[in-house]
């Protein structure tokens, strides 16, 4: 009925159009719909909360309140104990202040927890350990970013699986080297002195990068030996910092 | 094909009658159930299909914001928890009146694995499949959540109110009341008990186990003085005969007495020593497989066999004589050459003779006079009358007492704790219940007993309760909770009797209001001043103590007292015989999946019981024409109904090779009816047919036309052993051994030697392939590199393995239809392959998992690499890769690849089961293929911790996976074979050592060592080679 060059121009208008419309999916589904890789995701919480305030100018500790991050596949959110640990005694500065404290207090007082929205999240079937990133020297801020600057938390890195593999690869590239605010120790005894000048908070210093060997390549003569341990503060401390793993069941498992 | 014949090679094997009859799957290439269409749980037509794919389209641009997901943390911090840490405590766990250590993990305060105490010398460090499962117990949502008064809800307080009530009415009455309990080890329980009477002494106190058995603790009294069953050490066995004894399979020691047995079955060149194991039964048991010799007798014939035994061993003093008497020729000379045996170890005290708890007193009473004439009863030998099992005391007496005090009117109320006897007693228990005015039942479930109960409330689990345990060898265990009760304020047993009696009496215990403080209180003064300096905290941590009381005194042996004791008449026609199941024991924790769906593993049977019989038995009957393997497996699947004096049931029959003739043999544990969704339904109450004993049935019909379907996996995931030309499951003899002849393990094609020249049969050689393709040849594993070692000749099928990878694992239960399809989930199997004949066969069982090979076949045909080999040498699965070709299971010799159909892990889903989950392991969902991974969750744990402790190398023994942490019999060895030095490598290097398939160069990382059957050197035709 049709001739064949009006046949063909349909098909291939229907091809193009088809082709048109799968990109235009694609694009919006993997665009758009940002799971993980939601970088600058900054959700309002239940608690105004400022880390820039508490980590910046108080310059507590990361690991004060996040505990047992050194130790444990996760970073805890603190409890609202550790929280009254300080509020208890200290006591606010003004109204603003007080309203803001009143929330925790309340909910301490009734016993409730507190729910605060998760921001930081690696993709699911992923195992991400905390503790082996810690006690690599890796600072908290080469995935969280400058935290102690932030008075509201948002994402600052994609936290997907090529992410995370330009660091396995390259680390010398990304990593920001352990700093005293994070709690982690480095092995290295930082200036005491120009700890508390706020500006070397901030100063990253260069991350100690191991030789690229595998994690299990003997380094001591034979590996039945067993090296004694370093324990810094009790907590121990690899000789150096290796490569991190690239195979599927490192994360997938 | 080759020849099939069952006398056929030295070295064939056959998984069941239907490859006799059929020959091995002629199902091409794909087994069943891997190629066909996934049968989708929901019906959504292709237009349908369309109609979703658009309207999700659609909303793809409306849902681009990520789903807001909370953080809770706790209000207060906790002692000792750091989220994401796992916390381990010690434990009890009673297998009825044994106790074992346990260790329990927990994560974030939920307890998601048991395994065993390394320090509780009864069990070693291992775990019985039971012991592992009982974990999705606690987890069970059908476990009752508020106490029932009639058929209402009440209150905790209310409902004990309504217990004291009642006693306190049969004390103005002049009534009795009976608190009936299960067997326990518990020593503070049977104190607490004790003191209850003594308060009320109108209470009276019943142990009522579902199955009791008398006999051997009747002998005992009457002849050694000792009310109880002794504890045998059989690590101190060269020479075993056992008569319808099944001590590595349903006895209550089971776990105990594995490991202890495996400790002499690893004979090597240099040693080719070995303990002797005879069997004489009437079924086919797990022992019975793993014997060197097994006679096949008629029930009338096992307690002749035992005294023609005590009349060639003890002479003049022989007491059995009446047994003796029945004893036909066959037994005679079976029994003399197991006495020539017995003998010959009898100088070093070695030889030891066990008798199955259903034979008559007299026939225990014959045992104990053989073993005194062996020289194997007394202190520090097997038999050592010290070792005396808690609390396995006579108990027949004082059940028939409750029953006719029931009977009379004489009890007013009975408190039923955690015994079951509407589902598992007999009819006159039953009908003596129904008189009693007032019954009340604490237990997990509401179960047929306690569905009858005006009372009902619902028991704590034993990992939410305190308790302890005493082993026979005077080890206490305290029993800690690891979790608050599931259902709030849900207190124990103990706890609920305690508040019992205080309502009675407000004085009671005095100041004490809880169990715990009563088990504290007892441990501080009662064992603490005699452990030697142990303290609380400490016993608590160790999880036993050793006390330093010897409490046994010197048993007095009184021969003569056998006069008195009865024998048991046997059927000499058919005889039918409910035994316990390897899974579910008794049927106390009957609604559990994980139990439920193991395969038994002698008939490899799931979700039933079955009425086992021979294949002449299934003639007889007029089951089958023939007793040819291809006309007598007609017979399967048909159902018969079988009548006893007790009690009447229908089953579906399975013909088991190795039975003996005029047999019937089915499981009890089956059959529950109003417990929960699991079990409800599951095969046929074996109780009514009379358990653990042979009877003669009054009548046997077969139901004509019904068939019922028999879920038995054991023609699933079958090795193509090239139709008998390559064996997979390799077996010798101890003479074998001895003369140095591994010619069984030896590659089937020629190896090549380091020069490249083919290597003459049997020699072994570096190289092991004549063409050593590698897939990989460049690549050196310079870190770890794990690997695994299987002991066929220790393994006895216990299937605890299979327990604790389906524990540590998450793997999803499939149900008896999905199962039926050759879909079950494990990923360790127990392939039980049959030896020699149909009448007498022998067994070997090859644990079968995930091969690691270094030339995978899986790794080449992943279309999306989501199955890749690691530095380390292990075959990674990558779930969140996977798009479920299925290329790499079809691909698979070993058949050890497991496909998600279905949405399995959405039934565990039920809440609160899924907190039985390990969080470290990914839970699989549909489309998704999984396998054994060598557990390698524990392998980064291992490395990390070596890491933390300033190694570059993880330790051998600190890498453990979850099938070898379980092994009672050590059978499994793990580690790395990179390292010189690890066990691994030394074992692997074993002559028996053979990789399954090794001729198709997949280069697996398992090793098997060949069985080892105790018995003279295999003959071979001159020339043969396989």
């Amino acid at each position: 009925m049709f001739s064949r060059r009006f046949d063909m121009g349909v098909k291939v208008g229907g091809a193009i159009v088809g082709a048109v419309a799968a990109s235009v999916f694609l694009i919006a589904f993997f665009g758009f719909r940002n799971d993980v890789a939601d970088v600058g995701y900054r959700p309002e919480q239940p608690v105004p909360f400022s880390h820039k305030l508490h980590a910046g100018e108080m310059q507590i500790h990361c690991q004060y309140c996040h505990a047992g991050a050194e130790v444990s596949a996760h970073s805890p959110v603190p409890t609202s104990q550790t929280c009254m640990n300080c509020h208890q005694a200290v006591t606010p500065k003004d109204e603003v202040q007080e309203a803001k404290i009143k929330v925790l207090k309340d909910a301490y007082e009734a016993n409730r927890p507190i729910e605060w929205v998760r921001i930081h999240k690696v993709p699911d079937y992923a195992h991400f350990n905390h503790s082996r990133h810690i006690r690599a020297q890796i600072d908290c801020q080469s995935c969280h970013g400058p935290i102690e600057q932030m008075g509201v938390v948002s994402q600052y890195k994609p936290l997907t699986m090529g992410w995370c593999l330009d660091c396995h690869r390259a680390p010398e590239k990304f990593i920001v080297g352990a700093r005293p605010i994070s709690g982690i120790f480095t092995g290295k005894m930082h200036d005491m002195k120009k700890l508390y000048d706020s500006a070397y908070i901030f100063t990253p210093i260069p991350a100690q990068v191991g030789e690229s060997l595998p994690i299990t390549e003997p380094q001591f003569g034979s590996y039945e030996t067993a090296i004694p341990p370093v324990t810094v503060a009790g907590i121990p401390h690899p000789k150096k910092a290796g490569m991190g793993p690239e195979n599927c069941s490192a994360c997938h498992y | 094909m080759s020849d099939r014949s069952l006398h056929g090679s030295t070295n064939t094997t056959w998984k069941s009658i239907d490859e006799l009859a059929h020959g091995p799957q002629e199902t091409g290439e794909f087994a069943p159930g891997t190629t066909s269409a996934p049968m989708l749980d929901s019906t959504v037509s292709r237009r349908g299909f369309m109609a979703l794919v658009s309207a999700s389209m659609a909303l793809t641009a409306a849902a681009c914001r990520r789903p807001e997901q909370k953080l809770i943390p706790t209000v207060k911090s906790l002692q000792n928890a750091t989220p994401g840490l796992p916390l381990y405590y010690t434990s009890a766990y009673m297998h009825r009146n044994v106790a074992y250590g346990a260790v329990i993990k927990t994560r974030e305060g939920r307890p998601i694995k048991v395994k065993g105490n390394e320090l509780h010398a009864s069990n070693c460090g291992t775990a019985s499949a039971e012991m592992q499962a009982s974990l999705l117990s606690l987890y069970d949502p059908d476990r009752i959540r508020r106490p029932r008064h009639g058929s209402g809800q009440t209150s905790y307080d209310a409902a004990v109110q309504k217990i004291a009530d009642a006693v306190t009415e049969a004390q103005g009455a002049g009534k009795k009341v009976a608190i009936v309990v299960d067997e326990h080890c518990s020593p503070t329980l049977t104190q607490l008990l004790a003191q209850i009477t003594t308060a009320m002494p109108w209470v009276t106190v019943t142990t009522m186990p579902s199955i009791v058995s008398d006999n051997a603790a009747r002998a005992n009294a009457s002849v050694l003085g000792i009310d109880g069953v002794i504890v045998p050490d059989l690590s101190k066995a060269s020479v075993i005969v056992s008569v319808d004894a099944d001590f590595l399979g349903t006895d209550k020691l089971a776990l105990h007495h594995t490991g202890r047995w495996a400790a002499r079955r690893k004979p090597t060149k240099d040693s080719p020593t070995m303990s002797h194991v005879t069997v004489a039964e009437a079924q086919y048991s797990l022992t019975g497989m793993n014997a060197d010799a097994r006679v096949r007798l008629h029930p009338s014939q096992l307690e002749a066999f035992l005294g023609a035994l005590e009349a060639e061993l003890a002479g003049a003093a022989a007491i059995g004589g009446s047994l003796a008497a029945t004893a036909s020729a066959e037994t005679k000379s079976a029994a003399t050459a197991a006495a020539a045996r017995l003998r010959a170890a009898a100088p070093k005290n070695e030889a030891v003779v066990l008798v199955g708890e259903h034979l008559s007193p007299r026939a225990h009473a014959v045992a104990i006079s053989i073993n005194a004439a062996l020289g194997s009863v007394g202190t520090g030998k097997i038999i050592d009358t010290a070792s005396v099992l808690p609390n396995s005391n006579a108990k027949g007496a004082a059940i028939a007492q409750l029953r006719s005090d029931m009977e009379s009117g004489a009890v007013h109320a009975v408190v039923f704790c955690d015994v079951n006897p509407e589902y598992a007693a007999d009819r006159g228990m039953k009908t003596a219940m129904a008189k009693v005015p007032m019954i009340a039942a604490i237990n997990l479930y509401e179960d047929e007993t306690a569905s009858l109960a005006k009372v009902s409330i619902p028991a704590a689990h034993w990992l939410e309760s305190w308790g302890t345990a005493v082993a026979f060898d005077g080890t206490i265990t305290v029993q800690q909770p690891m979790i608050a009760p599931l259902c709030e304020g849900v207190p124990s047993t103990p706890d609920i009797l305690i508040a019992l009696a205080k309502k009675i009496n407000p004085a009671f215990l005095g100041e004490m209001t809880t169990y715990a403080e009563f088990v504290k209180s007892w441990v501080e003064t009662s064992i603490l001043p005699i452990s030697g300096g142990a303290t609380w905290t400490k016993v608590l941590q160790d999880g036993v103590v050793k006390t330093t009381s010897v409490a046994a005194g010197a048993a007095s042996m009184n021969l003569a007292a056998v006069s008195s004791l009865p024998t048991a008449t046997y059927p000499t026609g058919m005889a039918v015989l409910a035994a316990p199941s390897l899974a579910l024991y008794d049927g106390k924790l009957a609604n559990n999946g994980w139990l439920q769906e193991l395969p038994d593993p002698v008939t490899k049977i799931t979700w039933d019981n079955v009425a086992l019989i021979s294949p002449k038995t299934a003639v007889q009957l007029g089951l089958a024409a023939d007793t040819t393997p291809k006309v007598v497996i007609k017979a399967n699947e048909q159902v018969i109904t079988v009548s006893t004096a007790s009690g009447t049931i229908d089953l579906p029959v399975m013909v088991q090779p190795g039975m003996a003739d005029n047999v019937i043999v089915t499981q009890l544990g089956y059959g529950r009816t109003s417990t929960g969704a699991v079990c409800d339904g599951v095969g046929s109450n074996a109780y009514a047919l009379g358990a653990m004993s042979y009877v003669a049935p009054k009548s046997i019909t077969v139901i004509d036309g019904q068939r019922h379907r028999i879920a038995t996996t054991q023609q699933h995931h079958t090795l193509d052993d090239g139709h008998g030309e390559r064996p997979v499951a390799k077996y010798m003899t101890l003479g074998d051994v001895a003369k140095g002849d591994f010619s069984v393990v030896a590659e089937h094609f020629n190896a090549q030697g380091p020069d490249g020249k083919p290597l003459a049969h049997g020699e072994k050689g570096e190289g092991n392939f004549l063409t050593p393709l590698s897939a990989t040849a460049d690549y050196k594993y310079k870190g770890h590199r794990w690997g695994m070692v299987i002991d066929m000749s220790q393994c006895t099928g216990c299937s605890s393995c299979v327990v604790a990878c389906q524990s540590e694992n998450n793997i999803p239960v499939v149900g008896k239809e999905q199962v039926l399809l050759g879909r079950e989930m494990h990923w360790i199997r127990l392939d039980r392959y049959y030896t020699g004949d149909m009448d007498t066969p022998g067994a070997v069982v090859e644990p079968m998992l995930c091969q690691h090979c270094e030339n995978a076949p899986c790794e080449n045909v992943c279309p999306v690499a989501a199955t890749t080999h690691s530095p380390e040498g292990l075959n990674e699965m990558t779930y969140n890769r996977c798009v479920g070709t299925r290329y790499c299971l079809n691909n698979c010799p070993y058949k050890v690849r497991r496909f998600n159909f279905l949405n399995y892990a959405k039934g565990d889903e039920r809440k609160p089961l899924d907190l039985v989950f390990n969080p470290e392991v990914t839970n699989r969902f549909r489309g998704v293929m999984e396998k054994c991974t060598f557990c390698v969750q524990r392998l980064h744990e291992a490395k990390w911790n070596a890491r933390d402790n300033g190694r570059s190398r993880v330790l051998d023994g600190e890498a453990v996976t979850a099938c070898q942490e379980a092994c009672p019999a050590g059978a499994i060895i793990f580690g790395d074979m990179n390292d010189p030095k690890s066990r691994v490598s030394m074992t692997q290097k074993d002559d028996r050592g053979f990789r399954v398939l090794s001729d198709i160069n997949v280069r697996p990382s398992v090793t098997y060592l060949a069985k080892v059957v105790n018995a003279p050197a295999t003959e071979k035709a001159a020339g043969a080679a396989h």
